[in-house]
């Protein structure tokens, strides 16, 4: 029973993901008769009969000199071998390297983001369920409308300006030296932890009032139903109502939650990395966007969905452990 | 009579507040049940009969609900004076509840024999193994089929009438003196509602626990019950022995309820229904809650509400123009 | 005929809901100045004769200064910065409202052949990033607030329908459609005249939410530059705040203007999307209401509502009519 489901999954993300391959193929051909021509150096002072040839030698560079249908297949075989392409920058280093070097950085703030958002969120939702109506409930009321209003990059500007430039609490550009020097010494975590305190507290605040809320209105939400009802008439005590019967369900939204969040988890913060200057993949393909470099372009938009799709199965997976209603039949939906 | 009850409650008294108004749940109800005893308590949704139950064991939350009583003793105990923690020492323990609907009164994420452990661990001082034991005997003693292999599984894995006999077992667990079942069956397809209904007698005689069944339907009542309190809106009616009320109701109110059991002895045309409907909780009647539906009411019907008094030494009613006269002694007519 | 008057219902409900009525004027306010922007500024930040001195602190006859970079009013950017946020909050919030609905309805309503092919198309669309997607597409195809309306609608609809299509398929099950259904109302019949007054509701709150969270993306978007590079917006307005030196110089003016103008913009729309919500469903009472209203109770008109339950002692006796 639990093995179809699995099984089952596993079949659909891998349908879902040629999809995204083959969307992520056609997106850059949308609209152009020659989807090569974004790739053609300028013409400067050749002649037209001398640019035609530099334009077929560009073409065959980039194998655009076959059919279509012949384009594709090479593509996939490409990526079948876990090439994701080359970039245009100088010395054409692989796409995957660039983002081998960048994705650490990136996961950095993400991850701190996200340790952050759910603990601190689980912990302040909670004791506003717990405590309705009195001052930790309204507060996180309050905030919240507050909150959701105030865009992350506004803040990450303002504690730029404030905490970064006015008070120098810490740096407000990131170090240029961080990434170079970084040879996993005490002061070269340091180094990291401060230069990305901005960054993180810019995001996590938005993150912990998320998740608060969300578990504040789950646990509610599970404490009126009838079993709770049921446990306390079996004699349970509050406590092991609150956690063994309470939180144990709530929690299941909140994992759905946090399962999509891990999916934005590496795209979500191009905003704020450019603020500070972060080397990150933010800052990877904002770059690659402004020196019209598609293969990085696109291949970054292909490791970022192939990551989702994966954070999704895995959610999925992990949820179906978690919810027992879900593997014997019937999926979420 | 009320020395030996095992369960005396006195003035009962629930109502919610809410910024439309006051929801006057429960109007001040008496009732007693002793040891071994089964007292059904009648009427229709919204009268208050399960809000009862759920406010002697302390289950409704100070908001919404407000509860006043003059008595709520229990096996000599005033459960008025406990704080939570010594109420959840007796529920489950001594009281236990059996609620309506199994689906939703089951923890969907925890296997059925990890919810009859816990009784057994919390109240019979037992370790693991031993509840586990004792969990698969209890599924086995309500006629669940393949009980071990049910332990493992999951409430929505279950049919409707084995989920009921989950709730049975737990109920019976802890061996309690007084077990309350709201609406047992009536979540249950009518063929499995007689195979549940007779488990749960043969559990009761067996093992000699009160039991209060809390019911709309008096068939079931008929089977089940030995005693019989009619409540309509928040107030009791009536009260008496299952086989004289059955036969001679003193309450139109009773009356109309025995009279809409379909028969299948005699041939009428139509279904009968009592006129009208329940009263709104927070806007009841003036005098007696029933006069606007009452094919018998008269003047004083509308102004007074009647109070509950003795027809019998066994049978009270709340009416002023009850249909029984009793046997000798307090009669209301000349 | 039946939906104005219901509108004009659902308005007045808003304007006595407390925190609907702040929504209702801010947000009223907002279209004001976005409208009346020629008109009510100080300045045009869009003539170049008019700009001043760079880089003044908030004073008179610049009430939020003027910037670093080329000398606007930024009292001025502000009020025009309104029109591009609510413009392409509120024509996104419209559009994906009848996308979504209609996919929704598809989907819940059309058959298994068509909830299949929507529900296959949102987990496809809920994979892609939709920033980088954005940037690429901008990049692709040209900046303009056209292309980002288009996009937010490509890729927002697809929350909406899922939500509706749950609604659809609890409407599907409801005895007043089967009756329909049975009546022999045709498919399309069904959709237009029953399903989507039953998911109007749920239709009215969520483009009020929705809105207000493509407000906060567009500025996002135009804070990247990807937005109309002629016209002024917000996000604009906090970039060219970062680039030109705000944060360098302690010029928080330019900086917490074009905040506060997002922050009340979402704000307004959140609010009437949340008095929405509590207008169609009252189910559950605030948690600080119910508190309030039990702290406030009279302890004594209790007791008395107590009292009045208890038995009279018998005053009436026997000798009344008997019953007929």
């Amino acid at each position: 029973m639990r093995k179809g489901y699995v099984l089952e999954r596993i079949l659909y993300t891998v349908f879902i993901f040629f999809i995204v391959i083959t969307l992520n193929f056609f997106i850059p051909r949308i609209g152009v008769e020659d989807p090569a021509e974004r790739y053609y150096p300028p013409q400067g002072n050749l002649t037209d009969t001398e640019y035609s040839i530099i334009k077929q030698l560009t073409r065959k560079q980039y194998g655009f000199d076959v059919s279509g249908w012949q384009q594709y297949l090479r593509y996939l075989s490409q990526l079948s071998r876990g090439d994701l392409g080359t970039s245009l920058q100088a010395g054409s280093p692989k796409v995957s390297t660039l983002i081998a070097q960048r994705l650490p950085w990136t996961l950095v703030l993400s991850l701190s983001n996200m340790l952050i958002s759910v603990t601190l969120g689980l912990l302040l939702g909670t004791s506003a369920a717990w405590n309705r109506g009195k001052f930790a409930d309204r507060a996180l009321m309050n905030a919240s409308t507050v909150m959701t209003a105030l865009p992350a990059f506004f803040l990450a500007l303002v504690f730029s300006l404030y905490m970064g430039f006015e008070w120098g609490w810490f740096p407000a550009y990131t170090e240029p030296d961080m990434v170079a020097s970084f040879d996993w010494s005490w002061r070269a975590i340091a180094q990291v932890a401060r230069n990305a305190a901005l960054p993180v507290i810019s995001m996590s605040i938005g993150g912990v009032i998320s998740y608060a809320q969300g578990t504040r209105n789950s646990v509610i939400a599970v404490s009126q139903e009838d079993f709770i009802t049921t446990a306390r008439a079996k004699g349970m005590s509050t406590r092991t109502v609150k956690y063994r019967h309470v939180l144990r369900n709530a929690m299941l939204p909140i994992v759905t939650s946090l399962g999509m969040s891990v999916s934005g988890l590496i795209g979500g913060s191009v905003v704020i990395e450019q603020i500070f200057n972060w080397n990150g993949m933010g800052t990877l393909f904002l770059t690659a966007n402004n020196t019209n470099d598609y293969p990085l372009m696109m291949g970054i938009m292909l490791f970022l969905s192939s990551f989702a799709l994966l954070a999704n199965l895995v959610t999925d997976l992990l949820y179906s452990l978690l919810d027992p209603r879900v593997s014997a039949g019937g999926g979420r939906r | 009579m009320s020395q030996d009850a095992l369960l005396l409650v006195e003035g009962l008294k629930v109502i919610f507040p809410t910024d439309a108004g006051i929801i006057k749940a429960v109007e001040g109800i008496d009732l007693a049940i002793h040891p071994g005893e089964c007292l059904a308590l009648v009427g229709e949704s919204g009268c208050g009969k399960s809000v009862s139950s759920l406010a002697i064991l302390g289950l409704l939350g100070t908001p919404p609900a407000l509860v006043r009583a003059q008595t709520i003793r229990f096996d000599g105990q005033n459960l008025q004076a406990l704080n939570e923690q010594q109420m959840a020492q007796i529920r489950g323990k001594d009281i236990a509840m059996i609620f309506q609907d199994a689906l939703t009164a089951l923890n969907p994420v925890m296997s059925i024999g990890r919810q009859l452990d816990e009784v057994f661990l919390k109240h019979c001082g037992m370790n693991k193994s031993q509840a586990k034991e004792a969990s698969i005997e209890a599924l086995r003693a309500v006629g669940v089929s393949s009980p071990a292999q049910r332990y493992r599984q999951f409430p929505h894995q279950l049919s409707g009438g084995m989920r009921q006999r989950v709730l049975i077992a737990m109920a019976f667990a802890a061996s309690p003196k007084l077990i309350i079942a709201d609406e047992p069956t009536t979540a249950l397809d009518v063929t499995i509602q007689m195979q549940v209904l007779e488990e749960l007698r043969a559990m009761q005689r067996k093992s000699g626990t009160a039991l209060m069944l809390i019911t709309h339907d008096l068939c079931v009542v008929n089977y089940l019950a030995d005693r019989i309190l009619v409540m309509y809106s928040g107030k009791i009616v009536e009260t008496g022995p299952v086989k004289q009320i059955l036969k001679r109701p003193a309450h139109p109110y009773t009356e109309g309820l025995l009279t809409s059991v379909p028969r299948l002895d005699t041939c009428n045309t139509r279904f009968y229904q009592i006129p009208d409907q329940v009263p709104n909780p927070m806007n009841k009647p003036s005098g007696c809650h029933f006069h606007p539906r009452c094919s018998y009411a008269g003047e004083l019907c509308k102004q007074t509400m009647p109070s509950l008094r003795s027809l019998s030494p066994q049978r009270e009613v709340r009416c002023h123009f009850p249909l029984q006269k009793g046997k000798g002694g307090d009669s209301q007519h000349a | 005929m039946r939906t104005t008057r219901r509108k004009n219902n659902l308005l007045a409900k808003i304007w006595h809901h407390p925190q609907g009525q702040v929504g209702l004027i801010l947000a009223g306010l907002l279209v004001f100045a976005a409208v009346a922007a020629p008109w009510i500024t100080p300045f045009d930040p869009y003539d170049v004769t008019q700009r001043a001195e760079k880089g003044l602190a908030p004073g008179w006859p610049h009430l939020l200064g003027t910037s670093i970079s080329t000398g606007q009013d930024i009292f001025s950017m502000l009020i025009y910065g309104a029109r591009v946020s609510l413009l392409v909050g509120i024509v996104t919030g419209l559009a994906i409202a009848f996308l979504g609905a209609f996919m929704g309805i598809l989907a819940g309503y059309g058959g298994r052949f068509w909830d299949t092919l929507i529900m296959r198309l949102v987990d496809v669309m809920l994979v892609i990033p939709t920033l980088p997607l954005t940037i690429v597409l901008t990049n692709l195809f040209g900046k303009s607030y056209g292309m980002i309306i288009f996009i937010f609608t490509i890729f927002g609809w697809v929350g909406l329908a899922r939500v509706i299509r749950s609604q659809v398929l609890v409407l599907k099950s409801s005895n007043y459609i089967k009756a329909a259904q049975l009546a022999g109302a045709s498919r399309r019949y069904i959709m237009f005249r029953h399903i989507l007054p039953g998911v109007s509701n749920l239709l009215i709150m969520s483009t009020a939410l929705t809105s207000a969270g493509i407000m906060v993306a567009e500025a996002g978007l135009s804070f990247l530059g990807l937005g109309d590079p002629t016209a002024i917006s917000w996000g604009k307005m906090l970039a060219e705040a970062q680039s030109g030196g705000a944060l360098l110089f302690g010029h928080w003016w330019w900086i917490i203007a074009p905040g506060i103008g997002i922050f009340l913009s979402v704000f307004a729309f959140m609010r009437i999307g949340l008095a929405l919500e509590e207008v169609f469903n009252p189910r559950m009472k605030r948690s600080g209401m119910l508190l309030r209203l039990f702290k406030s109770i009279n302890g004594s008109y209790i007791q008395e509502v107590f009292d009045a339950m208890d038995d009279r002692p018998e005053t009436d006796e026997a000798g009344k009519e008997a019953a007929p």
